[in-house]
């Protein structure tokens, strides 16, 4: 639209400026036109008078009646003579040479203005390519230009562009590696119940006992629920994993996750302490969610000790819900902090059979449902994850 | 999409652009008005030229006939060429009308070269050319009325500049933050400035067409005005209004160029600003040093310094509005008494100095006093005292050096007094003589006056010389010229040779007669009939001859016009004559300074409007630049009453310093004027425009304070607490 | 990715004996999609450098690169059109400019480039920043947070390269703080967006995920804490 508005208005310069010029020209010649009649008018009337001086006041009288330039009616009468207007041409020179240099100059002109413009574009094009050109091949490129046509604003977006698809491929890189590591994890996660079940199997059979078997069952339990696990990584991975969005009240929630941990709240003695709150309601899979709230709680009673609460609120603001849940154990260490959601991290005091997946777990689901998840250690000691949940 | 923000800007905040629009609509106004008027003064000049003195433009004097009129004729510019009947005696005289008179100058020559004249054969009316600007181009001293006239144009334009800048510039600093907003968001500094010029033509180019238009009709009721007041004066031909496109475009395109040039200047600087400056300039000034204004603080207290120091941080800003204030002030001012003292100065010299020495005057045309032959009819006019007929004739005679008096000696001798008015040959002096021929009764007259013996057979010497060094020409002290010894005075005659006149009596005394006497010459007065024996060898005779009338009952203007009647039909059938008459002419001539008076006052008015009105804009736009600061003030517990205590301040000392700085700078430059016409200053004091100054002085402070009140209503009505919090309070 | 970095950037005001140096060599390289938090005592420097890298002042010496750019070497134009593409600016006093709608203000920079804002671009940052019903409103009618909400909008819309943020909430209450806070946290996570944000408030730094300190003009501590 602004192109086409801009050629517009070149083409209407561009026709301003001949018109102008034309009009200078025209004046220009009319001036020399006019100096070139004045100049054979008043010679040719000095030749008449010198030859008939008692004509003097007759010329004189009809230079000025006709002011010597106006045309009579009459036929020409040189015509009749047979001359043409082209028998008195030979003062032309001058006009010509000056129609030739102007030709020439405007000429030069209009290819160098168009030779100018072309090695511009040609420039920047050049300049882009070659820019695009390192970055293809791995090195980084400068752009040292900025003005304010299109070509410029072109530049800008491919470099936004580019930056943009350095980020991803570094992410995909990241990515890359890590599924080896988590590879690794995996086999040593696998390792310790396939080690135990196979001990348990030679015990067996060289003493069956039921204790044995209780003991199998444990492992077989373990490998299961990191089969769960892992299944569920691989779906959350591939993006299989589906979500059925609804609006949950955070109270609801919070209570359907206390509830599924009551076996281990009991063994371990802790309480999971829910205050009563006004309805906030939050648009999220419920499924899913508890799942990932009970993961943080479940990490909270496990940092507990015997008779500790775990404690929970939430706070709504026009942005977001903001679950906390917190306990009054030692807290996290400090090392362990930007490392605590990764996949498979297992931190110094973490328990002997923990997997490590369970925080990951909870971090990606919440974060698929446009939410955030923070840890970080209370003032008083406890540790202290942090849900919020963007309304949009 | 620059439109986008002008255009939010200007509705969002009409207070601003009304400002400008008002400024630029008053601005054109006046510029308008003054084109209008300078243009219909010029017209009617050329108008009143052309009926007093012919249309002619050119004129051919010597011996031509009808052929060299056809060759005139035949000159390409000539439009046309006419024998000027009421001139021509023994030569013909030919005015010449041209085509495009702007080449008068090259084209009369040529004229006169072909009709192998002498260059002096060709005359311009110089008078009707320079009306239209055309000036000889050897004249070396070329009329000063239009350099005059384009100084005022420029001083008006510039003041009216200042009007619009000003509210420009108080829109635009009000606006340094936004645009530093727009900077730091990437709006690059020729984006802004073509952004505040697009704004200033959409803003100002209807007012400026409105104000055209209004100032043309503006200038058409000025010019009634004129003509209604000044229709009883004699001999006036009445100014018709018109108006010409060009002027029109002129008026525009100059107001156009006006403002564009007064929003270019604060645009430039506001587009160069970076960012940091404008985001961290929030309208607050600092004092650069310490300063305290004791005068003020002492006399007003803490308010009193607070205005003090407010107006010393702002110097610079407060300069233009100084400025233009003083320029008003001054320029009223010294116009005023400039236009009173000449008033006193022509009565002085004209008026007062002869108003007894004459009732009638008769101007008798090409006419010598030896042939004049109605003497005894003009002498025998009734109610007529006393009538004196005389010539006047250039002669020089002769003088020795010791033939000086003493008293003049004593001064250095006539050489240092007359300096190169006297010709020295030898050791002789040729002085000029005026003589003045009287008729023969009323040189005996004098005779007895003076208290010489009654006789015809010689010339009566006027003794004296003007002192110049003891006295000034307004009051001039004479001492005696020559030594009374001597019987016979030599003059030259046509051949050079001397004849010597007898001399009757020495006097210092003149006699009634409408004369001033050229300095440092020896003036002599001579009857008839010993005039008629010289005039074969003299020739110094000027062609017109005079006839001074003293009427019985002088006061009466009746009888003068009775008397004035009477000798035009003595001499009318054959004599040219023209009359004047002392009470008519008096009459006339205080109408005209009237007349005058009232056009000059309504100029000097105009001025004064002008003035008050750039200092009206500076001073609120002053006021609405400092929101911040007077929040500030009322935040740390001002009352109103303080608030207001301190505008009084401010604006008593913004109205009262230009008046102040005014008033010994016009009385120095009266002074100056005063001694250089040696008028006394008594005589100036008695009649000096003290009144209109005065009500001119208390008219700028009344607006200023009014600008005030205006604002600082404003201010104090506003939300100051939300002034103070943040910036986004229009 | 490296999006920023500086090389002994030096900073003087004044001429002679009241010469101050405000920053004296900082070497500091930011990566695209961090979230740094310049913190530092009033008079550290730290606003300094926060003009500079906007390049809204020049550095005395050293240079400074973003982008790909240098920017100590661009003139008046040049910087302005810089500033128009590659940073998105955030004050302590939201400089929203009085007289235009809020969608106006949002949407300047890309009118002073003669574009429209990308439809889908331009809603989402609107909803995001819950403004969308405001649009039409005048800045004084809003309130500081919105104001600054607004200022946030304008700072986004042109998909800059680093946004940087000049106190941002030393002029709002705790709760409206907060929520700008997590609203630039927001973007920064959804948009991957690179932020600098200086401060005086430890208790904001902490929200970030690099902390840098200065003092006296100079970097005497960097730590990543995420």
């Amino acid at each position: 639209m602004t192109e086409k508005r801009n050629r517009a208005w070149m083409v209407l310069l561009i026709l301003a400026v001949s018109l102008i010029t034309a009009s200078f020209s025209a004046i220009l010649l009319n001036n020399y036109h006019l100096k070139r009649r004045f100049e054979l008018l008043g010679t040719f009337c000095g030749e008449v008078i010198h030859a008939r001086p008692d004509m003097e006041q007759t010329i004189l009288e009809l230079v000025k009646e006709t002011d010597g330039m106006t045309l009579s009616g009459r036929q020409n009468f040189l015509q009749t003579f047979g001359y043409r207007a082209s028998d008195f041409g030979q003062d032309g020179g001058i006009i010509f040479l000056a129609v030739g240099v102007g030709l020439l100059i405007g000429g030069l002109l209009f290819f160098l203005a168009f030779w100018y413009w072309h090695r511009r574009s040609i420039l920047q094009i050049k300049m882009l390519t070659d820019y695009l050109e390192k970055i293809n091949t791995g090195s980084q490129g400068l752009l040292l230009e900025a003005s304010e046509d299109d070509c410029s604003k072109l530049q800008d977006e491919i470099y936004k562009t580019v930056t943009t698809l350095y980020q991803t491929r570094d992410a995909a890189i990241a990515a890359k590696n890590n599924f080896a590591d988590n590879l690794a994890n995996i086999a040593h996660q696998l390792k310790t119940p396939i080690t135990t079940l196979s001990l348990s199997v030679q015990m067996m059979e060289a003493n069956p006992s039921l204790e044995y078997i209780s003991q199998m069952k444990k492992q077989l339990s373990r490998l299961t629920h990191l089969e769960e696990a892992l299944l569920l990584l691989s779906r959350i991975d591939a993006g299989t994993l589906s979500f059925h969005r609804s609006s949950v009240d955070v109270f609801t929630l919070l209570m359907l996750a206390a509830d599924n941990l009551q076996q281990i709240l009991k063994q371990s003695g802790v309480k999971i302490d829910i205050p009563e709150m006004e309805e906030m309601k939050v648009f999220v899979d419920l499924e899913w969610t508890m799942e990932a709230i009970m993961n943080l709680m479940k990490n909270c009673v496990e940092h507990s000790e015997e008779g500790m609460t775990v404690h929970c609120s939430c706070e709504k603001n026009p942005l977001y819900v903001q679950i906390k849940i917190w306990d009054e154990g030692k807290g996290f260490l400090k090392e362990d902090i930007p490392h605590l959601f990764e996949r498979f991290y297992r931190g110094k005091s973490a328990k002997k059979d923990s997997v490590g997946i369970g925080l990951s777990i909870a971090k990606e689901i919440i974060e698929m449902q446009n939410g955030i998840l923070s840890a970080n250690n209370l003032v008083t000691g406890g540790a202290c994850f942090e849900i919020r949940l963007y309304s949009h | 999409m620059w439109k986008d923000y002008s255009k939010s800007y200007i509705k969002n905040n009409r207070a601003a652009s009304i400002s400008i629009m008002a400024s630029a609509l008053i601005a054109t106004l006046f510029l308008s008005l003054l084109c209008s008027l300078f243009f219909n003064f010029g017209v009617y000049e050329v108008e009143r030229i052309k009926l007093e003195e012919g249309d002619w433009q050119g004129r051919i004097t010597g011996n031509l006939n009808e052929n060299d009129l056809s060759v005139i004729c035949q000159f390409a510019n000539v439009e046309k060429a006419v024998i000027n009947e009421d001139l021509s005696d023994e030569e013909t005289v030919i005015d010449v009308y041209f085509q495009n008179v702007r080449t008068i100058y090259q084209d009369m020559p040529q004229i006169i070269t072909k009709l192998e004249l002498e260059e002096s054969a060709a005359e311009y009316h110089s008078l009707l050319l320079s009306r239209y600007f055309i000036n000889d181009p050897q004249d070396e001293t070329p009329p000063l009325l239009l350099p005059f006239y384009a100084a005022v144009f420029i001083v008006v334009s510039i003041s009216l500049i200042l009007i619009i800048r000003n509210s420009f510039e108080i829109s635009m600093n009000a606006r340094i933050h936004q645009f530093g907003i727009f900077s730091s968001i990437g709006a690059t500094p020729k984006q802004i400035c073509i952004c505040l010029l697009q704004e200033a033509a959409i803003l100002c180019f209807f007012p400026i067409l409105f104000g055209s238009v209004l100032g043309i009709g503006i200038s058409y009721a000025v010019i009634e005005a004129v003509n209604f007041f000044a229709a009883d004066v004699a001999e006036r031909h009445p100014a018709v209004f018109q108006y010409h496109p060009v002027v029109f475009l002129v008026t525009f395109l100059s107001a156009s160029l006006m403002v564009l040039f007064s929003a270019w200047i604060p645009a430039r600087k506001l587009s160069k600003i970076t960012p940091l400056e404008a985001i961290h300039n929030l309208g607050d000034f600092q004092l650069k040093r310490r300063k305290h204004s004791r005068v003020l603080s002492w006399i007003f207290g803490i308010e009193g310094e607070l205005a003090g120091n407010a107006l010393k941080a702002r110097k610079k800003q407060l300069r233009i509005s100084t400025i233009s204030l003083l320029l008003s002030f001054l320029g009223f001012t010294i116009m005023l008494c400039f236009f009173t003292l000449s008033q006193i100065s022509t009565r002085y010299t004209y008026f007062e100095r002869y108003q007894n020495a004459w009732d009638i005057m008769v101007t008798v045309k090409n006419t010598k006093l030896t042939a004049f032959d109605r003497t005894n009819e003009v002498k025998k006019l009734s109610g007529v005292q006393n009538s004196t007929l005389y010539q006047k004739a250039e002669e020089i005679s002769q003088m020795t050096a010791d033939w000086q008096s003493e008293e003049l000696m004593a001064l250095g001798g006539i050489e240092t007094i007359a300096g190169d008015d006297i010709v020295k040959e030898g050791e002789y002096y040729r002085i000029n003589s005026p003589i003045i021929i009287m008729d023969d009764e009323s040189f005996l007259e004098y005779c007895s006056q003076i208290g010489a013996s009654p006789s015809l057979e010689g010339t009566i010497v006027l003794n004296r010389i003007w002192d110049n060094l003891n006295s000034n020409f307004r009051n001039k002290q004479y001492i005696p010229f020559v030594k009374e010894d001597r019987e016979t005075v030599s003059l030259y005659t046509t051949e050079q040779t001397l004849i010597d006149v007898p001399i009757l009596a020495y006097t210092q005394e003149t006699p009634v007669l409408r004369e001033e006497y050229d300095n440092y010459t020896l003036v002599q007065f001579m009857p008839l009939s010993m005039w008629e024996n010289l005039s074969k060898q003299m020739n110094g005779e000027e062609t017109n001859m005079y006839i001074r009338i003293l009427a019985q009952d002088r006061s009466n203007l009746t009888e003068l016009s009775r008397i004035e009647t009477e000798v035009s039909q003595v001499l009318e059938q054959n004599y040219n004559m023209e009359s004047e008459n002392r009470i008519q002419e008096k009459r006339s001539n205080d109408e005209m300074i009237q007349g005058s008076q009232i056009i000059l006052g309504a100029f000097c008015g105009l001025l004064a409007v002008i003035g008050i009105a750039n200092v009206f804009s500076n001073t609120l736009g002053f006021l609405r630049q400092r929101k911040r600061e007077f929040a500030q003030y009322l935040s740390i517990g001002f009352t109103p009453a303080n608030m207001r205590k301190m505008f009084f301040i401010e604006a008593f000392v913004i109205a009262g310093r230009p008046i102040l700085i005014t008033l010994p700078l016009t009385a120095a430059v009266v002074m100056l004027m005063i001694s250089a016409s040696y008028l006394d200053p008594m005589v100036f004091w008695r009649e000096a425009p003290v009144l209109p100054i005065f009500i001119f002085a208390l008219v700028i402070v009344g607006f200023v304070s009014l600008a005030y009140y205006i604002g600082g209503k404003q201010i104090l009505e506003c939300d100051l607490n939300e002034v103070l919090k943040n910036d986004t309070v229009i | 990715m490296e999006i920023l970095k500086c090389n002994g950037v030096q900073k003087v005001f004044g001429k002679g004996e009241s010469q101050v140096t405000a920053l004296n060599g900082i070497d500091l390289s930011v990566e695209k999609g961090e979230f740094v938090a310049i913190v530092g005592a009033s008079g550290s420097g730290k606003s300094t450098l926060l003009h500079i890298l906007g390049s809204v002042d020049k550095p005395t010496s050293g240079s400074v690169i973003v982008d790909g750019m240098d920017i100590g070497t661009l003139n008046a134009t040049d910087a302005a059109i810089f500033r128009r593409r590659k940073i998105g600016l955030i004050y302590q006093f939201y400089n929203l400019i009085p007289t235009l709608t809020v969608e106006k203000n949002i949407v300047m920079p890309l009118l002073l480039d003669k574009r429209k804002p990308e439809k889908k671009h331009y809603e989402a940052i609107v909803r995001t920043l819950g403004i969308q019903d405001k649009l039409k409103a005048l800045p004084h009618q809003l309130s500081g947070g919105q104001q600054q909400r607004v200022a946030i909008a304008r700072a986004f819309i042109y998909r800059p390269a680093i946004l940087l943020a000049d106190e941002p909430t030393g002029n709002l209450d705790q709760r409206n703080s907060k929520e700008i806070i997590d609203l630039l946290q927001l973007f920064h996570r959804n948009l991957k967006q690179t932020i600098l944000l200086v401060t005086h408030d430890e208790k904001i730094a902490l929200e970030a995920d690099r902390i840098v300190t200065i003092e006296d003009g100079k970097i005497i501590d960097d730590q990543k804490r995420r």
